[in-house]
């Protein structure tokens, strides 16, 4: 009989009691990607034959009293836009279905240091290119709490292993808002830490000076494990801070009241009551619990939209330049539309929003003074139905994909560390709340998520539901 | 002579672009215009933007 696939934390837990084998976990998992994955689409690879190998190996060693690190027989699913030596590692493109890696990312090193085991590569949005993971090349992936919605992207395949035990964990990327965007549709929490603090090295990239890598869980806790073995210095790495390996976790249990700071004018405009609702009452519920609620003012905001668009464009074309102009037709058209609407921007545009950015990230500075966190919803919308680009707010029409990204934008656009937590349910969909800090306050963004989640807990998927939408 | 339409601009760095993409690139071009148009540029003008070169670890 196979288990119920447990939290990273207590899986962490029993292996290291000995009470649970690294075997019957990666089992676990496997049995439910055999059940699930069929209609859900999360993974693009499975690597059942060497999971099981991987497994058996670190119970060898637990056996003879070793342990590697804090992931040791874990299994856990990485994006498919992270290179694994010598794996088939897509990107979620046609032009890359046969391409295989030469060396690991960065983050890959890391895991396989920490002794976890690798289950194999997450579907995604093609390139990362769009915030749906509606992938032409490798299925449509599904959102378990109902199959009619979208998971969010583009690191939908991670959040909906997490979602649903096919992984105690994943690793995903993080442009604008893609992590974040999923964890939020999917139930999970979703990390993007600091700038620079997760090595990006053999990540395929998107837009070099928004791109991140972070972590997707079922808990607060243990997205700080994961992000904690994950995090460090790599040289390889222009961006890579050199900082030694975060220590959140032991951080997560502080006493000290939280003091949370609420902008109203960018992000609780314009917000779908139905969630805005959910989230101010959780709000009420942390103020009641003995945090401290400020208002807060980030005014250069009403400019980051912009900002974020010119740079996000520009920077994906350049990269894509060469690519697109042989290989365009191999391109889904939503992707290539991007690509090429990133040619349309000026270098004047760019060093203008290179200029916002300044005074974005200068005025988060100042409200990180006067707070530890900041809170809003992570989506203004309830989650959209797969194959709607257009989506209706109050009789208003709306852009599905603008909407998704408006409100985790600027913390990519800043480079703070921004987490998404599960808040409550909405017409039987989660709503994720979300909490940003200042820059190397990840333990800040996820203190707060920890109090939420004492708060409130989401149900597990139903089961029903996962199999049948 | 008219000036360049979006697809036009998008053209001159890939020839293949589909007719198909035509609207939704102007679409997007609007869509930029009115974003520009809403920046106050008037207190850009001294902000240093947030790119600079180390010479001693290359672009960052």
């Amino acid at each position: 009989m196979t288990i119920d696939p447990p939290a990273l934390a207590t899986a962490a837990a029993l292996i290291r009691q000995q009470d649970l084998s690294s075997r019957e976990l990666t089992e676990a998992c496997l049995t439910r990607i055999d059940e699930l994955d069929e209609v859900l689409r999360a993974f693009i690879t499975v690597e059942a034959s060497s999971a099981r190998q991987q497994a058996d190996a670190a119970d060898d060693l637990i056996r003879r009293g070793r342990f590697n690190g804090p992931l040791h027989g874990l299994p856990v699913a990485i994006k498919d836009n992270l290179s694994v030596a010598n794996r088939v590692t897509t990107r979620g493109s046609a032009l890359f279905r046969d391409h295989v890696a030469d060396d690991n990312a960065g983050v890959v090193d890391r895991l396989a240091a920490q002794g976890s085991v690798h289950l194999g590569t997450t579907n995604l949005h093609e390139f990362a290119l769009g915030v749906t993971t509606e992938n032409p090349h490798f299925g449509i992936c599904r959102n378990p709490w109902n199959h009619d919605r979208t998971p969010g992207g583009s690191s939908g395949g991670s959040a909906v292993a997490v979602a649903t035990g096919m992984a105690l964990g994943a690793i995903g990327s993080d442009t604008s808002g893609s992590i974040r965007i999923p964890a939020a549709a999917c139930g999970v929490v979703g990390l993007k830490p600091t700038y620079g603090r997760v090595s990006t090295y053999g990540c395929y990239p998107e837009a070099w000076s928004l791109d991140h890598v972070g972590v997707l869980t079922r808990t607060v806790e243990d997205a700080a494990i994961l992000f904690d073995a994950v995090s460090g210095h790599d040289p390889r790495v222009a961006s890579s801070l050199d900082l030694a390996p975060s220590r959140t976790v032991s951080d997560l249990d502080s006493e000290r009241p939280l003091r949370i700071g609420i902008e109203e004018s960018f992000f609780f405009a314009d917000v779908d009551p139905g969630v805005e609702s959910v989230v101010r009452e959780m709000l009420q519920s942390l103020a009641d619990a003995g945090a401290q609620v400020q208002a807060v003012s980030v005014p250069s905001l009403s400019d980051a939209i912009y900002a974020l668009t010119v740079i996000d464009t520009a920077e994906t074309t350049a990269f894509h330049d060469e690519q697109l102009r042989h290989h365009g037709n191999e391109y889904g058209p939503d992707t290539r539309l991007l690509v090429e609407c990133g040619a349309l921007p000026s270098a004047v545009d760019y060093l203008h929003a290179q200029q916002i950015r300044s005074q974005v990230r200068d005025d988060f500075r100042r409200a990180f003074s006067q707070v530890d966190v900041i809170a809003s919803p992570t989506l203004p919308i309830q989650t959209p139905r797969v194959g709607e680009p257009v989506i209706q707010v109050e009789g208003r029409e709306r852009d599905r994909d603008g909407e998704l990204m408006r409100l985790v934008g600027p913390a990519n656009l800043a480079g703070i560390p921004a987490v998404s937590v599960p808040c409550g349910l909405l017409h039987e969909m989660p709503v994720g709340m979300q909490f940003m800090g200042p820059a190397l306050g990840e333990a800040a963004v996820l203190r707060a998520a920890a109090a939420v989640e004492s708060r409130y807990r989401l149900p597990d998927v139903p089961r029903r539901r996962a199999t049948y939408g | 002579m008219p000036d360049p339409t979006p697809i036009d601009r998008v053209r001159d760095r890939y020839p293949e672009t589909p007719d198909e993409d035509a609207s939704a690139l102007q679409e997007h071009a609007e869509h930029l215009v009115s974003l520009r148009r809403s920046v106050r540029t008037s207190q850009l003008q001294w902000v240093e933007p947030a790119l600079t070169f180390d010479p001693r670890g290359g672009a960052r």
